[in-house]
């Protein structure tokens, strides 16, 4: 009596034991060759990469590494009953296959009866294997047989479709992670179509942004092998992977090359991307490898991952637009005030000069006056744009340390009573910068510290560079998502500035020096921002300035 | 000589608005914030005839706190507020709080340094009138009493 209860409570919790699907499946197959008494039994299961059905566990007599090799070779794909299962999903069973089966070539000698049954879940799902059994006897396996070794394939089947959610739900939490994670965009991206090819068994996985000004799909993210490189640009409605951009619905089709899975990537705006898998024809013919309802619900939660993540950096964008528009306003007031008043006093010179010119006195210093009022003018001029144009950025690859000290070189006194003193990280922090914006950034700086440091008789400029490992708390510290940053730190032993003023320090109009209109810090926070990193001031009052900028690493995974 | 009050927290606007004032002869002492014109007006043994003062030396009504303290001090000081141009509000506030006028720093086309002369003339001579009345009214009163 094979299917006694106590053998199903026992069967059944093996399933859902702490064991590996492997050691699950080798079980099953000597259980079932047990309690059947077959001569030996084999699990085999469809494999994509393989194309076709791969020998997973075996059991009974005559196995040996040659057997398992050959079992389910290139010659046998087509014309064993355990492939003849795996493609119609029903469940076979023959008394005597030799007299039975036409054209039947049994694999070990002696076999008489054989019953297979199919590993899957639904009859309209793709069968995940084949449970075969094979006996010397003929009419070896009665039906009650055949519903034990349908129970245990069943069991199976549960067991798989449950690692495959397993392994989808951790994918879809790392995509989530990495999509919301990573400042890099760039190796965001990959990183999404690495982890989206992997959890499909595709070939080939791309993600393509729509390019709203020419309704172009633009290949942001892709991710292949053994298939030919993916198309850099698709123009709407071209090609499959064009079509989904057009009607912002799935397309998935099978031809004789490759089986192909595309989704819209939506967002709050319509379809903003497509993000597609490619399978290429498995060799089996048996064995179609194109997409199922599973893998496309589970590509569209990718997509609605991405473009979630897409919303909300435009959110996050539109949130700073606004912060932006809300200095506007304090902006124009404060500058036309600036820039009033210096006007004002140039047209007193100018008035000046007319009453000198007419009365014979001294003209010359009164037109240097004017002179030193217009530059001034341009002065703040600069000032105003390098604050607007704070976050417009053209980033290409640097180093952190390079850009300090080219900073340095530039900008540093060549004579000065205060003294430099450096600490550079020797590994190279590769960032993706603005190298003019970062300098300017720096120089601001270190500008100030000498300043600062001059007037009171010297000093000492620290300027130091490390890498900082996501574990340590800095991105907390400031504020920014989990990540490997490049910190690097400005230290002089100047006045420092008072707890109370730390934050304000870098908003707009803020200034203790005469000169400007107290953009410098603001314009430094604003490029380090660009640049998606921080920047804080953690020095003691009366002991120095401590300006600590972290910017992130570029991830070597990014660097194409 | 009429006694002017300069308060402005821009050096070079201060220096260029003292300049213009003593080519027509008055006496002018500079004040560079709010709280120096403030100080100034209290401490200054006899009142200053006329005030010209900044609108926003920091805080946008430092102006109006320089109206106050000149009228605290002496009722016929004569205020002339300077606002940024555009920025008529609180300057229209200070009129009606007793300032003489006010003059846009920054009119287009305009050479407000001759502008603000003429306003300065005007305000002595209002001065003068209200001056002059009281005298006739105190006089009157003493004649009445008499």
């Amino acid at each position: 009596m094979p299917l006694s209860l106590r053998n199903v409570t026992r069967l059944s919790h093996a399933a859902v034991a702490n064991w590996t699907a492997h050691e699950l499946l080798e079980h099953y197959v000597f259980e079932a060759a047990n309690a059947t008494g077959a001569t030996r039994a084999f699990v085999a299961l469809a494999e994509a990469e393989a194309g076709g059905l791969v020998l997973l566990a075996t059991s009974g007599a005559g196995w040996t590494d040659e057997a398992r090799q050959n079992r389910l070779s290139e010659k046998d794909r087509t014309s064993t009953i355990t492939s003849l299962v795996a493609r119609t999903g029903a469940p076979v069973r023959v008394a005597d296959a030799p007299a039975d089966v036409p054209g039947y070539v049994s694999f070990f000698p002696g076999i008489r009866s054989v019953l297979a049954v199919p590993i899957s879940l639904e009859r309209d799902e793709r069968v995940r294997g084949v449970l075969n059994l094979e006996s010397d006897r003929v009419d070896a396996f009665n039906e009650e047989h055949e519903a034990f070794a349908q129970t245990l394939a069943d069991l199976a089947a549960l067991r798989l479709s449950m690692d495959d959610l397993r392994e989808r739900e951790a994918a879809l939490v790392q995509i989530g992670k990495e999509l919301s994670g990573t400042a890099d965009s760039e190796a965001m991206l990959e990183r999404v179509v690495e982890i989206t090819s992997q959890v499909l068994r595709a070939e080939e996985c791309s993600l393509y942004f729509l390019d709203q000004a020419n309704q172009h799909l633009t290949l942001a993210a892709t991710r292949g092998k053994g298939v030919r490189p993916a198309r850099k640009e698709y123009a709407l409605g071209n090609g499959q992977t064009g079509m989904v951009a057009e009607t912002s619905a799935v397309v998935r089709d099978l031809d004789e090359m490759r089986a192909f899975l595309g989704v819209p990537i939506p967002s709050v705006a319509g379809t903003v991307g497509v993000l597609r898998v490619i399978r290429k024809e498995s060799s089996s013919p048996w064995f179609p490898n194109d997409f199922t309802d599973a893998e496309e619900e589970a590509l569209l939660m990718i997509a609605a991952q991405v473009g979630a993540a897409m919303d909300n950096a435009r959110l996050f964008a539109r949130l700073m637009q606004s912060e932006r528009m809300a200095t506007w306003g304090e902006m124009s007031a404060m500058s036309s005030h600036m820039i009033g008043n210096r006007v004002f006093a140039i047209k007193g010179d100018l008035n000046e000069l007319e009453y000198v010119a007419q009365s014979g006195g001294e003209v010359r210093p009164l037109v240097e006056g004017m002179k030193r009022g217009i530059f001034r003018l341009e002065e703040l001029l600069a000032e105003f744009r390098d604050f607007v144009r704070a976050g417009n950025l053209a980033p290409t690859p640097g180093d952190a340390t390079e850009l300090v000290q080219a900073t340095l070189a530039e900008t540093f006194p060549k004579r000065s009573s205060v003294t430099l003193e450096l600490n550079f990280a020797t590994a190279p922090l590769p960032i993706l910068a603005d190298g003019a914006k970062l300098k300017r950034a720096f120089s601001e700086l270190i500008e100030n510290a000498v300043t600062f440091m001059e007037a009171k008789g010297g000093g000492t400029l620290t300027v130091t560079s490390r890498k900082v490992s996501r574990r340590e708390l800095l991105s907390t510290r400031m504020a920014l998502p989990r990540s490997d940053y490049a910190l690097l730190t400005f230290q002089d032993n100047g006045p420092g500035i008072p707890v109370g003023e730390k934050e304000r320090i870098f908003r707009p109009f803020v200034t203790s020096r005469a000169r400007g209109m107290g953009l410098g810090l603001a314009i430094v926070k604003g490029i380090i921002e660009a640049h998606h990193g921080g920047i804080i001031e953690t020095g003691a009052e009366g002991q120095g300035a401590l300006f600590e900028i972290a910017l992130p690493l570029k991830s070597q995974k990014g660097v194409k | 000589m009429i006694r002017v009050l300069v308060v402005d927290d821009e050096d070079e606007v201060r220096a260029a608005l003292a300049r213009r004032l003593e080519r027509e002869g008055y006496a002018v002492t500079t004040a560079g914030s709010e709280v120096e014109g403030l100080s100034a007006l209290k401490t200054v043994e006899h009142p200053y005839d006329i005030v010209v003062t900044d609108m926003n030396m920091g805080d946008p009504n430092s102006g109006m706190h320089v109206l106050e303290g000149a009228a605290s001090r002496d009722v016929f000081t004569e205020v002339i507020v300077l606002t940024a141009y555009g920025n008529v509000a609180n300057a229209v506030e200070c009129m009606r709080r007793g300032a003489f006028d006010y003059i846009e720093k920054n009119m287009p086309g305009v050479d407000v340094f001759e502008l603000l002369v003429m306003k300065l003339e005007q305000a002595c001579q209002r001065r003068r009138q209200s001056v002059g009345t009281v005298r006739r009214l105190e006089e009157f009163h003493k004649r009445h009493a008499e």
